[in-house]
């Protein structure tokens, strides 16, 4: 075939905008230099759409609390448009590392503060600091203690947690306990592994699954280790174990020791004993849920966050018939810190450099981590904890009675900081989980995880 | 349509003149070839040469998603091959590849060999074996997650109904966990094997299955005796193609089981994924990548060797 020389030439310049094309879209990204002046400049009367991230499903309790004050954002500004984005569990710890430090990054953005997104945006200076935003309300001060872990070396603050939850709940079936013959202590607490195994022996018998957990999740048999390492080391030695990953820190604890041995034993005692629902390592946590809310089990094992969420629509629903109640998981022994609830502050926002509107992003950040605003998404819209401690939610109908009483008993007893909440994932609970998965199965055993997690964190340290 | 512009029409050019002008139908024709292949070779390169060859140099780097790349030499490799945990990884992907593909092809020759057999139904069979291969891996990995489930999946209750152990926790434990995505892998693989596989079977002279008939050839014996050598090369093209889209299944896999519990379905791809975006290691992460893609060359150079041998028989 031969063709026309005009015609060959017109080919030649077609194919030129098609290849043009694909070369700008694989153009190096804007370096973060090239953005940092939009940082100084104060918002403008233009139309500005600002995208923000939040974690999915679309009616969680962070999008229920966004949307509520976007609304009333939208309203006080009239030029400013707020789309909301979704990610999943998964993607926030991970993938969306790629998304936050690309030229498409969203203006707020989602940013776990124990994940290795928070780390290597912190190390390679991807984050907008936000000291004007803390500074406008007295953040730090209404945060309480939490505000500490925020405040990084370089005297910056670069990430807003939204809301405060207690995780290691463990949610009762009242009627179920009862028909089992199960009693709960009077301050909530078993009083030791032995006595949780029985409970769950008891709820067998009867017909019912003991402890509902999701043991398939990357996430959930590390807070247990949470909850046991705390009251099984000196108080000294857990403050070390939850810092001893920055280089600045000695290690003084080591991971080899007999209180890191006992709470591995004990959860791997749970897991000989039958505690869990059958087939606990393959299930996540909504199938937990789901057993638990039909009446299936005694005992489920989560956080704050359900009875504003899960329990509201599956009771909503007629899924859930029953209130629940709660309890805390036993001490592994007596050497620590009584057993207690754990406090996470880790679904943090921040702004990404690459983001184009810094000031009104931080315009809003400021809104959404105000008082008026915590009352607003957190308590009204999302029925979850806010993050600040002035805001009073004694008097709020949006929280369930359930809620109230988890936060009475925290104000009460306190509560333990987590392991895994304290510590960047990468050497806490994406390393420690699996090798719990395999401790459940006996294929490794308490000392051998023991070597391994000191080994890695010696090698995290190496590597800074 | 031909047009040399000023020049006359090659039809009307004598053989000397035409050389003597030095512009032939060929010379064009390849001129034209290599322009028009100039786009397509661009974006290969930018698409795939690139990316590769990025990933190469990657995993003699430590980088943790973002920054600056940091030059470690073979100190990647070096690490995955003391750890152990790659060795492990590679010998579960082989296990589900060489499985899942296998059972895969055979499954799919058989009823294809039925269904051009004439069998009652094979129109209606046709259709229905084809349909698991359309629906999303995602939607397949849920579905078959929930079927096997201890105490609500219907796997355990067909085998309570059998008398077997109705149990056993199949996804729960690192002994029987493969056991499940094996099998929905074939279930969402066998469809598309299947539909190639008829075409060819179809595609042999119906004398020669008629003649083997006369004969007293058994099905058996035809099958092996007459379409199995007959679609060989179709058959090693299937089985390359199978083999490479398993030893690269991450979807499935990491639906059903996130690579657990406790690592012990953490095939390839999921290493080198938990390795990148959940520890920030891609540097470890793209020298595993970089082995996976040197097993995945050789066996592909094993497929297509194969395919052309059967093609020359």
């Amino acid at each position: 075939m031969i063709v026309t020389s005009k015609s060959r030439w017109w080919a030649i310049a077609a194919s030129l905008p098609i290849t043009a094309l694909v070369l700008a879209g694989c153009a190096v990204e804007t370096t973060p230099e090239a953005t940092t002046t939009m940082e100084s400049s104060a918002p403008t009367e233009e139309p500005v759409t600002l995208v923000v991230q939040f974690e999915v499903p679309e009616d969680s309790p962070a999008a229920r609390g966004w949307k509520a004050v976007a609304d009333v954002f939208e309203d006080m500004y009239p030029n400013v448009t707020i789309e909301l984005s979704g990610i999943t569990n998964e993607a926030k710890g991970g993938p969306n590392l790629q998304v936050l430090t690309s030229n498409g990054a969203p203006d707020i953005g989602l940013i776990p503060l124990n994940s290795n997104v928070y780390t290597q945006m912190l190390r390679a200076g991807e984050l907008v600091p936000l000291n004007d935003v803390f500074e406008a309300d007295n953040f730090p001060d209404r945060l309480g203690p939490a505000s500490a872990a925020l405040l990084q070396a370089d005297g910056n603050y670069y990430a807003a947690p939204n809301t405060a939850a207690y995780y290691n709940v463990v949610y009762t079936n009242p009627a179920v306990l009862k028909a089992a013959g199960v009693t709960i202590p009077a301050n909530r607490v078993f009083e030791s592994p032995a006595a949780l195994i029985e409970a769950g022996k008891k709820c067998s018998a009867a017909g019912f699954a003991g402890l509902a957990f999701g043991g398939g999740t990357n996430y959930m048999s590390g807070w247990m280790f949470d909850a046991g390492l705390a009251t099984a080391v000196p108080s000294e030695d857990f403050t070390n174990y939850i810092s001893n990953w920055k280089s600045n820190v000695d290690i003084t604890a080591d991971y080899t020791a007999p209180g890191v041995e006992a709470v591995l034993d004990a959860l791997e005692s749970y897991a000989n004993a039958g505690l869990y629902q059958s087939g606990y390592l393959a299930q996540d946590g909504p199938a937990s849920e789901a057993l638990f809310t039909t009446g299936g089990a005694c005992m489920l094992l989560s956080g704050s966050w359900l009875p504003g969420g899960v329990f509201t629509t599956a009771t909503e629903s007629g899924e859930m018939s029953f209130e629940p109640s709660f309890a805390v998981l036993p001490p592994v022994n007596n050497v620590g810190a009584p057993s207690r609830l754990q406090p996470y502050y880790g679904n943090a926002y921040g702004i990404p450099m690459q983001s184009k509107n810094h000031a009104w992003a931080k315009k809003l950040l400021q809104y959404y981590i105000s008082d008026a605003g915590q009352l607003l998404g957190q308590v009204e819209a999302a029925g979850v904890l806010p993050a600040v401690t002035t805001v009073d939610i004694s008097a709020s109908d949006s929280f369930s009675p359930l809620l109230k009483e988890i936060v009475a008993y925290v104000a009460e007893y306190g509560s333990n900081p987590g392991w895994t909440s304290e510590l960047p994932g990468a050497l806490g609970q994406i390393y420690i989980v699996p090798l719990i998965q395999q401790l459940q199965e006996g294929r490794i055993t308490s000392a051998e995880i023991g070597v391994l997690m000191q080994a890695e964190l010696v090698k995290f340290r190496a590597e800074g | 349509m031909t047009n040399l512009g000023k020049q006359k029409n090659p039809k009307e050019l004598s053989p000397s003149k035409f050389r003597k002008n030095k512009v032939g139908l060929g010379a064009v024709n390849r001129r034209w070839a290599i322009i028009s292949l100039v786009p397509v070779a661009g974006l290969l390169f930018i698409f795939l040469a690139l990316p590769a060859m990025y990933s190469i140099w990657l995993s003699f780097n430590k980088w943790p998603g973002i920054g600056t790349t940091k030059f470690v030499g073979t100190q990647n490799y070096e690490t995955l091959f003391e750890e152990g945990r790659l060795a492990e990884s590679i010998r579960i992907t082989l296990l589900y590849t060489f499985t899942t593909s296998f059972l895969i092809v055979g499954i799919a020759l058989l009823l294809a060999f039925a269904v051009s057999s004439n069998m009652k139904g094979s129109r209606f069979f046709r259709v229905v074996w084809f349909f698991p291969g359309v629906a999303p891996p995602a939607a397949v990995a849920i579905f078959w997650s929930l079927g096997f489930q201890p105490d609500i999946g219907v796997v355990n209750s067909v085998m309570g109904l059998f008398g077997l152990p109705s149990d056993t926790q199949w996804l729960a434990e690192s002994a029987t966990v493969m056991g499940p995505v094996i099998f929905a892998g074939i279930w969402i693989g066998v469809g598309f094997a299947f539909l190639v596989l008829l075409g060819a079977v179809e595609g042999i002279d119906v004398s020669l299955r008629e003649a083997s008939m006369i004969d007293g050839a058994s099905r058996r014996q035809q099958l092996t005796q007459i379409v199995i050598p007959l679609i060989g090369p179709v058959l090693f093209t299937i089985l390359t193609l199978q083999l490479i889209w398993n030893f690269n299944g991450f979807n499935l896999v990491f639906a059903m089981t996130d690579g657990g519990p406790g690592r012990s379905s953490e095939i390839l791809p999921i290493f080198t994924y938990i390795e990148a975006f959940r520890f920030g290691r891609f540097g470890t992460a793209s020298a595993a990548a970089v082995i996976g893609a040197i097993f995945l060359l050789i066996l592909g150079w094993l497929g297509i060797r194969m395919s052309r041998s059967r093609q020359l028989d």
